[in-house]
């Protein structure tokens, strides 16, 4: 019996090839809008997670909070108030971290002949390279000999090589980093692979040096700036952060005067805001999806309407309310799931476009499409309910009279 | 033996309250098991009123109809449904078929919904248009066709789930004469196979086929004939 209905409500609507068409216009562009809408923000989502990933794995950092604020105190920020023996405690406070470093930073002018470019100045270990998962285009990063040694070596990102060497090779050359009272003078070791910019820092614009070097010769310090923390992975994070956060709290005593961030943490964070801003915008969308769903109520009245005398025939042979019912809720369920498929394959090919021309990042994923095509079903379903009652209560005497 | 169809004094008012009209006022009418009976009456003498309660298709506003001595004031919408579909067979003045199917899939329509299988329904329906001469026509749309030719699909769809009753409103009305007599003709063949048929007609030589004439003058059976 659905078999036969099925059959009816096709054939019915092939007999309106035209109508069928312009009335499921409006799923197909609804359907088409939300796939679209929800592809760039998945991509957009997949790139700030890169970049933050790019920024290293499992990297916790852990930087000076405040005083005051409250209660008449003065708020300052804080700066000057690790050493490098909260980093050694850090380390060894649980075997979820597995590197610390130090760190220092700061802009500063750096030169080579009549080329000069501000740059990112940080001083760092030699692990540095594993907790920012440093790669290398060409020489070496620091080694722990560079520390100790207080060596002036640097490592440069593929910018500043850009800038200060746009025709020659730049290792083994010298570069002069300008502070605000002397000139320094330091060897470079290693060029590092372009990652571009990761969030609020330009990776490709960084000088590393060994942070005994930073802190003697460039910033007059012997304070540590912030720590970066690696993770043993992912899942450790939490644990790892639980512990720096004894070995801080122990020392200061005061939750304000230290700040733990963890990648894991604005990861999470930064996905959140990207996924509520797509649902959000597929909202937007799927309001052309009601609009749709209306303009198919509006074609099954009319559908109804006409075809009074045919489900007046109907009646008068022998068919039910249900069956009259089952017809046409199946007509609209039957449009609107085509104008979902055509909606999906639009929705694919529109966003394949855009990251092909516009070059945003697009990503497909099986839940979209998933979600529209159910969607466009029960559109269907809802906005059919109403006309397919109405013909399946139309009187057979008044039905079959109807011209 | 038993009657087919009982009408017990029933009555049809339109309309509520002071804008009513009393299409039906009282009538009564046996039909019997083989039973060939015109109804002719001028037009508003309230003759397709009575067919229609009489083929479940209305109900009356009093009185009972009793279809093989089931009362259908009791039955459900649902039930009256299944009375058309199995116990009887229609046949209309401009033929009603569904435009959009040919004449195979017209006459399937009422096994459709008598949920018979595809094989035993397309056996039935070829069977049924051959019988009513339009072989080589199955895969036809009723617009390719003349109105003698759409009257014999409307027929063999009638006959389609082999009905007690063959109700018929003006089936002529809109044929020319010779073919109209074709119609008749195979009326009273069915007829003479014992199928139960009310014919509804305005024309005197139409109604003369039947075996029993009843004529109605508003609202009310004034004759009746055979």
């Amino acid at each position: 019996m659905f078999v036969e209905t099925f059959k009816i409500a096709v054939k019915s609507l092939i007999a309106n090839k035209l109508r069928s068409f312009l009335s499921i216009l409006g799923i197909v562009i609804g359907i088409a809008a939300v796939i679209i809408v929800i592809s760039i923000g998945e991509g957009t989502s997949y790139n700030i997670k890169e970049s933050i990933r790019s920024l290293g794995t499992n990297l916790i950092l852990v930087a000076p909070g405040k005083i005051g604020g409250k209660a008449g105190v003065r708020y300052v920020s804080l700066s000057d108030l690790f050493t490098e023996k909260d980093g050694e405690k850090i380390l060894n406070s649980s075997d979820a971290i597995i590197n610390v470093s130090p760190v220092i930073q700061k802009n500063l002018l750096v030169e080579y002949r009549r080329n000069n470019v501000d740059s990112q100045v940080v001083g760092a270990y030699a692990n540095y390279e594993d907790i920012l998962n440093v790669k290398l285009d060409e020489g070496r990063f620091l080694i722990p000999s560079d520390e100790n040694y207080k060596r002036r070596v640097a490592v440069i990102g593929n910018e500043v090589a850009e800038n200060l060497f746009p025709y020659e090779d730049s290792i083994g050359k010298t570069i002069v980093i300008n502070t605000a009272v002397s000139r320094q003078v330091f060897k470079i070791i290693g060029v590092m692979t372009p990652k571009g910019r990761a969030l609020f820092q330009n990776l490709d614009n960084m000088i590393i040096v060994p942070f005994s070097t930073a802190q003697t010769r460039l910033f007059h310090s012997k304070y540590v700036q912030l720590f970066a923390v690696q993770a043993k992975s992912t899942a450790d994070t939490k644990r790892a952060i639980d512990a720096i956060d004894r070995v801080m709290f122990a020392k200061y005593k005061d939750v304000d005067k230290y700040k733990i961030t963890s990648q894991e943490e604005l990861l999470s964070t930064m996905s959140e805001t990207s996924r509520t801003l797509t649902i959000m915008l597929a909202g937007i969308a799927a309001i052309s999806l009601l609009v749709g769903g209306i303009g198919i109520m509006n074609i099954m009245l009319v559908s109804v309407a006409e075809r009074t005398r045919e489900i007046g025939i109907r009646k008068a042979i022998g068919a039910k309310r249900r069956d009259i019912t089952t017809q046409f809720l199946l007509e609209s369920i039957l449009l609107t799931s085509l104008g979902g498929i055509i909606g999906v394959l639009l929705g694919i090919i529109g966003a394949t476009t855009i990251s092909n021309i516009g070059g945003w990042k697009t990503l497909i994923t099986p839940w979209s499409v998933a979600i529209a095509f159910s969607f466009s079903i029960l559109i269907g379903l809802f906005f059919g309910i109403y006309p397919a009652h109405k013909a399946a209560s139309l009187d057979p005497i008044e039905a079959l009279r109807y011209e | 033996m038993n009657s087919l169809v009982e009408v017990k004094n029933i009555t049809k008012i339109y309309g509520m309250e002071a804008a009513t009209v009393k299409a039906l006022r009282g009538v009564s009418l046996n039909v019997k098991h083989g039973d060939f009976i015109a109804i002719m009456g001028a037009s508003g003498s309230g003759k397709s009123t009575l067919l229609n309660i009489i083929g479940c298709l209305d109900r009356s506003t009093t009185g009972d109809v009793l279809i093989e001595g089931k009362n259908t004031n009791i039955l459900t919408d649902s039930q009256l449904a299944e009375i058309r579909n199995e116990k009887m067979g229609f046949v209309f003045q401009n033929f009603n078929l569904l435009h959009h199917l040919n004449a195979l899939e017209n006459v399937e329509t009422p096994m459709i919904y008598a949920k018979k299988k595809r094989n035993e329904r397309l056996e039935r329906a070829k069977m049924l248009l051959e019988r009513v001469g339009l072989a080589d026509r199955m895969k036809h749309l009723p617009t390719q066709m003349s109105g003698g030719e759409r009257q014999r699909i409307a027929i063999a769809r009638a006959l389609a789930n082999s009905p007690e009753l063959l109700i018929a409103d003006e089936p002529t009305g809109n044929l020319d004469s010779k073919t109209g007599e074709e119609i008749l003709d195979f009326f009273v063949l069915l007829k003479n196979e014992g199928l139960t048929i009310i014919l509804v007609t305005h024309e005197e030589n139409i109604a003369a086929y039947a075996d029993k004439i009843f004529h109605m003058k508003d609202g009310l059976i004034v004759d009746e004939e055979g």
